[in-house]
Formats: structure tokens, C-alpha cells, sequence
């Protein structure tokens, strides 16, 4: 046998030949009979005789599922664990669990822009008259929280009792709604003042809630009138951000249509004023329409009973700057209630201002609720929603001049 | 392989046995001259690779000698990358892209390779071939060295060579080829050749 014929390509199953004189070289290098120590053999020996058995049966996992080798009866699982290791999935599961828990936090809070503003500062002159309630002339807070989402927000609720008093809406809640809040809350037809509610109803409510009812059903009627979205609560409950849809929560014959709201307020709203909303569901579409009828037999009691309930929260301005609610002006407002007791009726109009005689304006958290004002011969009581009518109660002469000076004092 | 998975530990033993002594060659043999202190450790870890991967093994078309050959290359290229010594995969001599042709004259005056008990003369030249091809294998770039040595050496097809080396089969081809072709030209360009005698080929 020549090289060259050794050379010559073989066949060997189809693969490559392979050349005889390289192989018989290899035969004979150096390290032909090299062969791994017998220390290094008996320790490899002796690590395969110390590997655990497996516990699955053998499969062609990679390391990363191993510690998953007896989920292979459930393959789903680790299917699932798989997809969810993959980096596109697991940040996009990251992000769904991360909107979750801030959507969550942020339940039913409402946004920064919508929390009502800190009191702005009155001292450049006298306190604004009621025809500021207008919105022209009225800081921001009381035209958002005041005079911009009531309307649509009682009329609804408003309309049974409108039908049954047959009353022509008197002209005085028909302010034009700010510019900036009437895109957001005034539907096209809202532009139509509520209706009002008879002064003939006002007595028969009277009789059916005495004045002398104990405070704490007061404050759970006050509660349940704020709920109501009355126009003094709504506004200060929510500073008038959402006073559409508070204004229908516990109205039973109205839909509900915010339902996860009116389950955290009612939650914040303590048993007393639950009870009190399960007993009288049909009152809050009627104490919209009559703010004679609120609370605790007229509206001044309603608004004393909430006055009481969270003093703090509650400002009050006359000439000056507004000052934090005090006992004292506590007090007289306690005393013109006595002093007008169920005298209260809805007024045919908005008293003309008196510069002389400022009225005595109630702010809860910055947001205006009311002003009240003694005159020679009546007490009134002028709500910051332009859609609720005012209310008017007649004094004595002496009563009046009385209370006045007492208001001097307390607001001294 | 299948055996010792299944928890046969006498079944390691035998494979050790069947496949040690090749597989501590051609480690050697792969990391060259200038790593053989570390051929033990490569050795070593590719063996311990088997035996933790007894759990999930699996035979999926290749044999246990393919995927223990690829192991110890996985390894052993891992060490060689660390120590800067390998060539890049497709590297070749040839600039123009065309295979190297070795000069294959000085063949002709090498003797035949020797049948079961060569003459003493004989067995020192091949002794020298041998030292010669040791030499020109450190050489070769390591993808040429692993693939003429389980081809030639460690007798695996050239499917069974593209199989362990993860390459194509024509890459493990032309693989080959080159390193054929530069081993022949360095083993007869300086192995010095017998002089030739009738009868028994070139001497």
C-alpha cells in the first residue's frame, strides 16, 4: 500500500476521510497514553456517587425551572411562570399591579385642583353684598363651590315637589351660572332656574319637624340634608365639585348613578344620619325644594346643626377678613334661632344691600354657604347657591336691634 | 446515560471508563501546549456538568459521546477566551476567501502508515510524526483543532463533529478541510523523511 493510495479519500458512511499517516502520527505523539490522574478520577467518581437523585423524572429543563421540577404535573403552572418571567410581560403585569394600587389610593379622593382654595383675603372692603351671589363679584371658591354645579344639581330632585306646588319660580335664583364653571357642570337646558317650592308647604313642614328636637337628631338631619345636596350642604361638603352627583345620592327615586360615592359617604356619614336617611327617604327631594324645610325645622337650624357638628371647619365674615367660627358668634347664632323659631319663610326676593348693616357671611372650609342679615323688622338668610330661594323671618323691632347689637358684640 | 439518571450509579462508572481517557486527550489536546495545567480542571467540570445535569437529562437525537464532547468544548473555550489564546471562529488563512492548498510533495517520501508492529525505525519516525503533529495542532486556530480532533481522533462523523462544535455541517467541513490541509503542509515541511527503501514505501 502506497501513501498515496492510503491518501486516497474512503468512504466511511459518507463522512469525511480521515488520513491513515496523521492518524498513526497521533498514535504516536507524546501524549497518546495520557489519561486523567487517578485522584482526579476517583473525585469525580466519588461526586457522581454523591448526587442526589432526582426527584421528577428527568426532562430537558434548563436550570432557571429546576426548583419548578415537580410542578411538571402541572404544566400550566409552569407555562404561566415562564410567560410571567419574560421581561415584556413581567413589566407590563408591573404596571397594571402599579396603576391598581395607585388607582386604589386614589379611590374616591378627589384631585388637587378640585379641593376648595384657602380663604382668600377680604381685607380691601366691606363684605360682599348678596347680589354677589350672583358670581360677577364673588371670589373663586364660592363661584365654583357656589353658584356653578347647584342648579342642574337641584333641579332634578326639585322637580316633585315643583309639581305639586304649582308656584312660579320667583326671578331670584336665576343668576347666570361663572363663565368658567358653566361648560363643566350647566347642561344646555340648566340655564332655567328651579322651580321653587310654595311658601304654603313651609308651615306644613314646620309642624311635621318641632324646633325643639334633641341635637344629635339635628346633626342627623343635617347630615341627611347635606347628603341631599341642599345647597348649603353641597357646597361645603365637596366644595362643589362634584355637587351633581351628590345632589341625587339619596334621592330614592332617583337613579344612582354614583354608587361608589355614596358608599364612602355614607360610610363617613356615621350610623345617625344613615338611620336617618333610611327613615325619610322622600324628605331630600322636598328639603331641596323648600330650604325652609332642612333640618331641624328651618333652615337656620339646619345650619346651626352643622355649625355645632364641626365648628372648625367653619369661618365667618362680616367687614373684615373672615374669622374661625367662636363660641360667641356660636352662640348668637343660637339665639336668632330661638328668636325666629318657625317664623321662617321662603322670601319672594333677595333683600337689597345695606352697606351700613353687612351681613353676617358663613363659610365652611372657604367655600361660602350663607349670609345672614338683621334688618329693622327680619332676619334673612341668603344661601350661596343662587338656585335656592332665600329665606326671611320677621323680628320685632326690639328683637332685631337686639340681635344686631348682640352680632356687634360676638363679631367683635 | 439514561441508566444514570435513573439513579444507577454503577452506570457512571462504566461511562467514565468508555469515554475518560479519550476525552482527557482531546481536552489536552484542544487547550495546546500552553494550557496543559489546565486540561484536570476542564477535564474535571465537564464531568461534574454531567452529573448535575443527570436530572434533566434528556436524549434528544444526539449521543451521549456528542453532547459530552460538546461539553468539554463549551469549557474548553471558555478557558481559552480567558486567556486570550483563541482565534477568531471563521478565521482563515487564505485573504483572497479561497481554501489553502497545502503542498502535498513532501508526502511522498513519508513512509506507509505502519501495520500492528512497526519497525523500529519506522516506530521513531512516527514517534517524531507525532511530536511534529502536537506541535502543529497548537497551530491551528482552536475551531480547525476541534474539529480535526474529534473527526480524526475521537472518530465522531462530520455530522457528529457539526452536532457537538453547534456549527452547520458544511462549516464543520470546511473546518476540517483546513485543518487537513495545514497539517500536512506543517508536518511535511518539517518532518524530516526516511529515505525511501523498495517494498516498503518511502523510508
Amino acid at each position: 500500500m502506497t501513501p498515496t493510495d492510503a491518501r486516497a479519500p474512503r468512504a466511511d458512511g459518507g463522512d469525511a476521510p480521515r488520513d491513515p499517516w496523521l492518524a498513526q502520527a497521533f498514535r504516536h505523539a507524546p501524549d497518546a497514553r495520557a489519561a486523567p490522574p487517578p485522584e482526579l478520577s476517583a473525585r469525580i467518581l466519588r461526586e457522581a456517587r454523591a448526587a442526589e437523585v432526582p426527584m421528577a423524572a428527568p426532562t430537558a429543563d434548563t436550570p432557571r425551572a429546576a426548583p419548578f421540577a415537580q410542578a411538571a404535573r402541572w404544566p400550566w403552572l409552569r407555562a404561566a411562570w415562564e410567560a410571567l418571567a419574560r421581561p415584556s410581560v413581567a413589566a407590563g403585569f408591573a404596571s397594571v399591579l402599579l396603576a391598581t394600587v395607585v388607582g386604589v389610593m386614589w379611590r374616591d379622593r378627589l384631585l388637587d385642583e378640585a379641593l376648595p382654595r384657602p380663604e382668600p383675603s377680604a381685607r380691601s372692603g366691606p363684605a360682599p353684598a348678596p347680589e354677589a351671589r350672583d358670581g360677577a363679584t364673588a371670589t373663586r371658591p364660592e363661584a365654583r363651590g357656589g353658584t356653578t354645579a347647584s342648579p342642574q344639581a337641584s333641579a332634578r330632585p326639585a322637580a316633585p315637589a315643583m309639581a305639586t306646588s304649582g308656584t312660579p319660580a320667583p326671578e331670584v335664583g336665576a343668576a347666570t351660572p361663572p363663565v368658567l364653571a358653566a361648560p363643566k357642570t350647566a347642561p344646555p337646558g340648566a340655564a332655567t332656574p328651579p322651580p321653587q317650592a310654595s311658601p304654603q308647604a313651609f308651615p306644613e313642614r314646620a309642624r311635621e319637624i318641632a324646633p325643639s328636637r334633641p341635637r344629635q337628631e339635628r346633626v342627623a338631619a343635617s347630615d341627611r340634608a347635606s347628603a341631599a345636596a341642599g345647597p348649603v350642604a353641597a357646597n361645603a361638603d365637596r366644595g362643589g365639585e362634584s355637587t351633581a352627583a351628590e345632589a341625587t345620592r339619596d334621592d330614592a327615586t332617583a337613579a344612582p348613578r354614583d354608587t361608589r360615592g355614596a358608599a364612602a359617604r355614607d360610610a363617613a356619614a356615621g350610623p345617625a344620619a344613615k338611620a336617618a336617611a333610611r327613615s325619610a327617604p322622600a324628605a331630600a327631594p322636598r328639603a331641596q325644594a323648600d330650604p325652609a324645610a332642612t333640618g331641624g325645622g328651618s333652615p337656620l337650624t339646619a345650619l346651626l346643626a352643622r355649625v355645632d357638628a364641626a365648628p372648625q371647619h367653619w369661618r365667618w365674615q362680616r367687614d373684615a377678613a373672615a374669622q374661625p367660627m367662636t363660641p360667641a358668634l356660636q352662640a348668637w347664632l343660637q339665639r336668632l334661632d330661638q328668636a325666629t323659631a318657625s317664623r321662617w319663610r321662603s322670601a319672594p326676593g333677595v333683600p337689597p344691600g345695606d352697606s351700613a348693616a353687612p351681613g353676617l357671611q358663613l363659610r365652611r372650609d372657604g367655600a361660602m354657604v350663607a349670609t345672614l342679615r338683621i334688618d329693622a323688622a327680619a332676619a334673612w338668610l341668603i344661601p350661596a347657591d343662587s338656585s335656592q330661594p332665600a329665606a326671611m323671618a320677621t323680628l320685632t323691632s326690639e328683637a332685631a336691634a337686639a340681635l344686631s347689637a348682640a352680632l356687634a358684640d360676638a363679631s367683635r | 446515560m439514561t441508566a444514570y439518571a435513573r439513579g444507577d450509579n454503577a452506570a457512571f462508572d462504566q461511562l467514565y471508563a468508555r469515554h475518560q481517557a479519550g476525552l482527557y486527550r482531546f481536552v489536552r489536546r484542544l487547550l495546546g501546549s500552553a494550557l496543559n495545567a489546565q486540561t484536570d480542571e476542564v477535564f474535571q467540570d465537564t464531568w461534574l456538568r454531567v452529573i448535575h445535569a443527570r436530572a434533566r437529562w434528556a436524549p434528544q437525537g444526539a449521543s451521549f459521546r456528542t453532547w459530552l464532547y460538546t461539553l468539554a468544548h463549551h469549557r474548553a473555550i471558555d478557558l481559552l477566551r480567558r486567556s486570550g489564546r483563541e482565534i477568531a471562529f471563521d478565521a482563515h488563512d487564505g485573504a483572497d476567501g479561497a481554501p489553502w492548498e497545502p503542498d502535498a510533495t513532501a508526502w511522498q517520501h513519508w513512509p506507509a502508515p505502519p501495520g500492528a508492529a512497526p519497525h523500529s525505525d519506522e516506530l521513531a519516525f512516527w514517534r517524531r510524526a507525532g511530536e511534529r503533529l502536537i506541535a502543529c495542532l497548537d497551530q491551528l486556530p482552536a475551531p480547525q483543532r476541534s474539529a480535526f480532533l474529534l473527526h480524526h481522533e475521537d472518530g465522531l462523523a462530520v455530522s457528529e463533529v457539526a452536532s457537538a462544535l453547534e456549527v452547520g455541517f458544511e462549516t464543520a467541513k470546511t473546518r476540517l478541510r483546513y485543518a487537513m490541509s495545514k497539517l500536512r503542509t506543517c508536518m511535511g515541511a518539517y518532518l524530516a523523511p526516511l529515505t525511501a527503501e523498495p517494498g516498503s514505501g518511502a523510508r
